[in-house]
């Protein structure tokens, strides 16, 4: 399964994506309570365990990470550096 | 130039390190003191590169009772300092809100954080501490939270803590002359249920309620007789139904009212007006809400000074930014305007046998109490 795919069936795992996969790209699923501050750990240690990546300080503050395409592109940019 | 917010501080030890602290954002960075002529738009940038400490965050890492300014009694624990030139000292004292260059666009970073990641605002100290042990400590919030308060084992609160040299004495002594063996105690927000329990070994039958499962779970494992509880949601309508009215002698709240003036999160829904009319219907007529706050001043305030002769900033007074405690008057006013009516108060200073010349978390709070206790009346409407 792609990194994409992993991370869309991670999210459709808590709630039911509407939308095109552009518009699910772009839903910031923070403000939207899809992932709350208690779930925020999980999803962290979820990808870094399944991707064998460290996010760092600047990826988790950034936007990108906190909509659902941005996430997917730390992960593939920190996968594609190991 | 250097922020309008910014404070230098001395650190203990070692003559030639300073501290700059923002005393509103809470970020710091230990410095060399060469570099204050760097400060000064006067003065032409030197060839030479000094040593700067990225000490960080400048609060309450250690926990909410823990000493905000800390870092400048502990340069012996700075670790190895970074070398940097002009141009590399203005980056980071820009980053860390030392240097500002655009007041308006620093202005319109104190606004509480969007989503527990965000960074581009300064946030209150839930965001900050949210964000914090989030982004760099990896570790969930309410873990956090029991482990800053408790022992491990949860059975005791932590001796090493102000919560258990100024709060959990006061209260120990306070319920002892305050309490009578069956009085009928409803803990709002009783949290694993530490003083639900104290209050039980007093003789009162207590019913503690929270809408934390996991902190329920703990507290009925720790359970003393004549105390129960339940989860349950707080200030919605309809979250204390089931539970009869002018049932209970006493309502106790601690540690818990502020989270109805000032929210942990931007999301969160309950009401204060919902909370007290609750509270006064479950009351007796003349039952008391006894509530035990943070002080709306002190609390969190850097502790500054010599141990005899502790001092404080004060930042802070009609609007909240980064405090998380309404101000004592906005507190009360609202308890007031519920059917209440103000018959005593109490500010919680440290026992007077401690020996403070070891702790200066103990000798400010003896000064500047970290806590003040209110008993209300319900009065006829």
């Amino acid at each position: 399964m792609s990194i994409k795919d992993c991370v869309l069936a991670y999210f459709a795992e808590k709630r039911t994506l509407a939308g095109s996969e552009e518009e699910q790209f772009r839903i910031k699923y923070l403000n939207e309570g899809i992932i709350d501050s208690m779930g925020i750990i999980d999803l962290i240690t979820h990808f870094e365990d399944q991707y064998q990546i460290r996010f760092e300080a600047d990826d988790l503050q950034s936007e990108d990470f906190q909509t659902i395409g941005g996430l997917v592109q730390i992960i593939e940019r920190l996968s594609d550096k190991k | 130039m250097l922020g309008p917010d910014v404070i230098c501080l001395p650190a203990e030890g070692f003559p030639e390190r300073w501290i700059l602290y923002n005393v509103f954002t809470r970020t710091c960075l230990g410095v060399d003191a060469r570099a204050f002529p760097w400060l000064s738009p006067l003065t032409a940038p030197a060839e030479e590169e000094i040593p700067v400490w990225l000490v960080g965050w400048f609060s309450h890492t250690k926990g909410t009772m823990a000493d905000p300014t800390r870092i400048r009694r502990s340069a012996a624990e700075w670790g190895e300092p970074k070398m940097v030139s002009y141009s590399g000292f203005l980056e980071i004292c820009r980053k860390s809100w030392l240097l500002i260059d655009n007041e308006a666009a620093y202005q319109k970073r104190f606004a509480r954080k969007s989503t527990p990641l965000d960074g581009q605002h300064f946030g209150n100290f839930h965001d900050q501490m949210g964000f914090h042990l989030l982004v760099e400590k990896r570790t969930s919030p309410s873990t956090w939270w029991l482990e800053q308060k408790f022992s491990s084992d949860l059975k005791s609160i932590r001796s090493d803590s102000l919560y258990g040299q100024v709060q959990e004495p006061f209260l120990r002594d306070y319920f002892g002359h305050r309490l009578r063996k069956e009085l009928h105690v409803l803990d709002v927000g009783c949290g694993i249920g530490f003083f639900t329990k104290m209050m039980a070994e007093a003789g009162c039958e207590v019913l503690g309620i929270d809408p934390n499962e996991e902190y329920i779970r703990l507290a009925q494992k720790n359970s003393h007789p004549g105390s129960r509880f339940e989860v349950r949601s707080i200030g919605h309508p309809g979250d204390l139904n089931g539970l009869s009215d002018e049932s209970f002698d006493l309502v106790f709240i601690q540690d818990a009212l502020l989270f109805y003036f000032i929210r942990i999160s931007p999301s969160d829904t309950q009401r204060l007006d919902v909370l007290l009319n609750d509270v006064y219907r479950l009351l007796k007529l003349d039952g008391s809400l006894i509530s035990v706050e943070p002080n709306p001043v002190y609390y969190l305030s850097p502790w500054l000074g010599g141990i005899h002769r502790p001092f404080t900033v004060v930042t802070e007074h009609r609007y909240r930014g980064f405090s998380t405690v309404p101000n004592s008057t906005t507190f009360i006013k609202a308890i007031l305007q519920s059917g209440f009516r103000l018959t005593n108060i109490e500010d919680l200073y440290p026992p007077e046998h401690l020996n403070l010349k070891e702790d200066r978390g103990v000798a400010f709070a003896m000064e500047f109490p970290l806590w003040t206790l209110l008993e209300f009346l319900k009065a006829a409407r």
